[in-house]
């Protein structure tokens, strides 16, 4: 098995990094592929909150590299999917703790067992955003639609190719169609313009989310929710489906009905 | 009086703070102490000695640094309190005898820490023997002792007692909630989706190979 390493990171911080690594490895996994999320936020660690699995954890990335236990012994087995499995961060330690050549290697030993890895990274572009990125094949950049966070992306996705990871692809996330329609909220076309990367998705803004991540139950568990479907619509994406971007912009009553009785 | 006094014991070097000085001239003495002693430390223990005074954590953790800077990581420092202070609290300061002979009394039975504050995540707090927290230790964040450890407030973090594998450890604390509790070479977590709130104090220890929570009984 040769695996694909992935890197979730946007710069700034605050726009759903670790919701998106939760979401997309549980679709992922639910996909039947064999998916392990590493937490490389070391000192302030989220996504085994997220996931629900923070009272499991006993060894972690740090003592993997520092050999105190063996890899798997680290793992920790998703509670609702045997395919998922996390690599916790260490708590009360620094970004220091681990180097590059380690995580490249623990990345490396990862693809001979996984279908995908997915490193949650932090926000900065400090030690620790270097850490994330070292071994991996692709970025993937989350991005709202703010000027802020645009320009945030615009600077990783210059580091990215200068560390040789070309062609990163780009997630929109928290985007409300109501404001987009008002003119109030950039919208898609204007980000892609800026930042001239592939689009891999675009979630809804949705207060579910929330609600699932404070429970610690990604969302993509309720295909319900739009931003659930749209986490599932990407994870698909990723493994070469052809699925269309979710409307975002508001259908009219009439185009509906149009839809509906199959006129268009 | 000095600022600060030492005197050898079986145990080690006890180091008498007199807090009668501020706060900066004893921590300049004991700067200049260290100068001094050079590598007369190694391989022995040291006891700082607070007495009655209400050390703040940061005062405290000012003195462990500069204790730190001078000693190797084989030198253990204790902090010790002192038995009975009402002879001292209740003369005046002129008529006050030597305080020596108290120094005798001083009891390295339970070579306990007392830490007062809140423990935050990431924050970790070790210690080869019993631990005394008053405050809250929160998600996240780890408490480690070779014996007992006492919450004096709601336990939230990672709780380990026993650390070196001693079976009879127990952990105790004002709301017993830890994300997960360890004791010895036991690992345990909480049941997930309990609701019961149990608003009394609770103590867990092992039992038949099994980590065992219940109410402390008064």
């Amino acid at each position: 098995m040769k695996g694909k390493a992935i890197v979730i990171t946007s710069g700034k911080g605050g726009v759903g990094k670790t919701t998106t690594t939760a979401n997309l490895g549980t679709a992922l996994a639910m996909l039947d592929k064999k998916v392990c999320l590493i937490d490389a936020d070391i000192g302030l660690r989220n996504l085994d909150v997220v996931l629900g699995l923070e009272n499991r954890i006993v060894y972690d990335l740090i003592d993997v590299v520092e050999e105190n236990c063996r890899l798997e012994q680290a793992m920790i087995k998703d509670k609702r999917n045997p395919n998922l499995f996390l690599l916790p961060a260490a708590q009360t330690r620094d970004k220091d703790a681990v180097s590059e050549e380690q995580m490249k290697s623990l990345i490396n030993e990862l693809k001979e067992k996984m279908d995908y890895i997915l490193v949650d990274s932090p926000a900065g572009i400090e030690q620790g955003f270097r850490n994330a990125i070292a071994g991996v094949d692709l970025g993937l950049i989350v991005a709202t639609p703010e000027v802020s966070s645009v320009r945030d992306a615009d600077r990783i996705i210059g580091l990215l190719e200068a560390e040789g990871l070309n062609d990163p692809q780009l997630l929109i996330n928290r985007l409300r169609r109501d404001m987009v329609g008002r003119g109030d909220m950039m919208n898609i076309d204007d980000i892609v313009e800026i930042l001239a990367i592939e689009i891999l998705g675009v979630i809804p803004e949705d207060e579910n989310i929330v609600i699932s991540t404070n429970k610690g139950e990604p969302i993509v568990l309720k295909d319900k929710t739009y931003s659930g479907k749209a986490f599932n619509n990407i994870a698909k994406r990723l493994e070469g489906q052809d699925i269309p971007l979710m409307t975002i912009e508001k259908e009219s009553l009439f185009n509906k009905v149009k839809r509906i009785v199959g006129l268009s | 009086m000095e600022t600060i006094n030492t005197k050898m014991t079986a145990k080690g070097v006890i180091i008498d703070f007199d807090w009668e000085h501020n706060f900066e001239a004893i921590k300049n003495s004991l700067k200049d102490h260290f100068e001094e002693a050079g590598s007369f430390y190694e391989g022995t223990d040291l006891y700082f000695k607070v007495g009655t005074k209400e050390l703040e954590l940061n005062n405290f953790k000012e003195l462990f640094e500069i204790a730190e800077n001078y000693l190797s990581s084989e030198t253990g420092i204790y902090l010790v309190g002192q038995e009975d202070n009402k002879e001292r609290l209740n003369s005046s300061k002129e008529s006050q005898p030597k305080r020596e002979p108290i120094i005798e009394e001083v009891s390295f039975k339970g070579d306990t820490v007392l830490v007062k504050g809140t423990i935050r995540s990431g924050q970790a707090v070790e210690h080869p023997h019993n631990l005394v927290i008053m405050g809250d230790v929160n998600p996240g964040a780890e408490v480690k002792a070779g014996g007992d450890i006492i919450v004096f407030g709601r336990l939230m973090g990672l709780v380990h007692a026993g650390a070196g594998g001693k079976k009879d450890a127990q952990v105790a604390a004002l709301r017993l909630t830890p994300t997960q509790i360890r004791i010895a070479n036991k690992i345990s977590r909480p049941p997930e989706d309990s609701n019961d709130q149990i608003f009394s104090p609770e103590k867990a220890f092992i039992k038949e190979e099994r980590i065992i929570v219940e109410e402390i009984d008064f």
